[in-house]
């Protein structure tokens, strides 16, 4: 899948653990993982909104589009 | 004892404790029930059945009756002499377009007719169980908030199944009895015709003679319809199984 997601990356600028931040989010730690691992079909517009407001970042900070082409 | 009394009761309790009425629906719940009594008493019916015939030696009736009709004849009602071992009996219920009745005949003389009785009297009551027992599972997985499951889809795919093979049963069973009482019930004046591949008997189609005697059907395409309505109903749940995890997955 071209779309990658850099959760992890972001996590590691704000010196975070996946489980404070899901401890903040309000969205359980199994979830996140899996949308760390890129396991996830879709993300919604609410989680993204509260992930991004709580790493102080833009939704392009955390997903990423890749060309399997190029 | 009690763990059978809490099983039912314990829902209700709990629903109306916590105010869990959205997981557990109230409705749901009595239908499960309904179908838990279904099948205990088509189990129950089963082995009754077995238990009866083993210990009775003349479980096996050897009397039976079908449906018929007979041409309009106003002058001789019937027109028809019977001759077989039991005087068969011709009892009109309606004499406005045709005579319709049922006549009564033995069936000491049909080949292996304790072990065909057998066969299609097990495979009616294993189908009234099978079709219970899913039941009772679907209506327990809505119960329990969650129907749009993989094995609801399979469950009632397998009703639709069985309800198709009650309609093959019941096909079967009318085919042997036309076909034994066209060989051998005789009929000193007239003859027996039969409506076997006519699913709906409108009587335009059949020009009876005053002499002639139409054997009616015990099957009916209600089954079939049934059958497609309830695989239909597979089919969105099937649908229903894929949105569930597609919902499952996005976070």
């Amino acid at each position: 899948m071209p779309i990658i997601v850099n959760l992890d990356v972001m996590l590691a600028k704000r010196k975070m653990s996946l489980t404070e931040l899901s401890e903040q989010v309000g969205i359980s730690l199994n979830n996140l993982s899996l949308l760390k691992k890129g396991k996830v079909k879709g993300v919604r517009f609410n989680t993204l909104n509260s992930i991004c407001s709580v790493l102080d970042c833009k939704p392009g900070d955390i997903l990423d589009y890749v060309d399997n082409h190029e | 004892m009690y763990d059978w009394v809490f099983y039912y009761a314990e829902p209700l309790v709990s629903s109306s404790k916590n105010n869990q009425k959205n997981q557990r629906s109230t409705v749901a719940y009595l239908l499960r029930v309904l179908a838990d009594v279904f099948f205990y008493l088509a189990v129950i019916g089963t082995l009754g059945t077995t238990v009866t015939l083993i210990f009775t030696d003349e479980s096996l009736s050897r009397v039976n009756s079908w449906p018929v009709s007979t041409a309009i004849n106003k002058v001789v009602p019937y027109n028809i002499e019977i001759a077989t071992l039991l005087p068969i009996e011709l009892n009109s219920r309606s004499t406005s377009m045709i005579n319709r009745g049922e006549i009564r005949f033995s069936s000491s003389d049909w080949p292996h007719y304790s072990l065909i009785y057998l066969v299609l009297l097990y495979v009616k009551l294993l189908i009234v169980v099978f079709i219970a027992h899913f039941l009772r599972h679907i209506f327990y997985s809505v119960e329990n908030g969650q129907p749009f499951t993989v094995k609801s889809y399979h469950r009632l795919k397998y009703i639709a199944l069985l309800l198709l093979l009650m309609f093959g049963y019941s096909l079967t069973y009318s085919f042997l009895h036309h076909w034994y009482i066209m060989n051998y019930v005789g009929l000193a004046k007239g003859e027996f015709v039969s409506s076997i591949w006519t699913l709906i008997i409108t009587f335009k189609d059949f020009q009876l003679s005053e002499y002639q005697m139409l054997l009616h059907n015990k099957h009916s395409l209600v089954l079939v319809y049934c059958a497609a309505c309830v695989y239909v109903l597979a089919l969105v749940f099937r649908e229903g199984c894929r949105l569930k995890q597609d919902s499952d997955s996005i976070v």
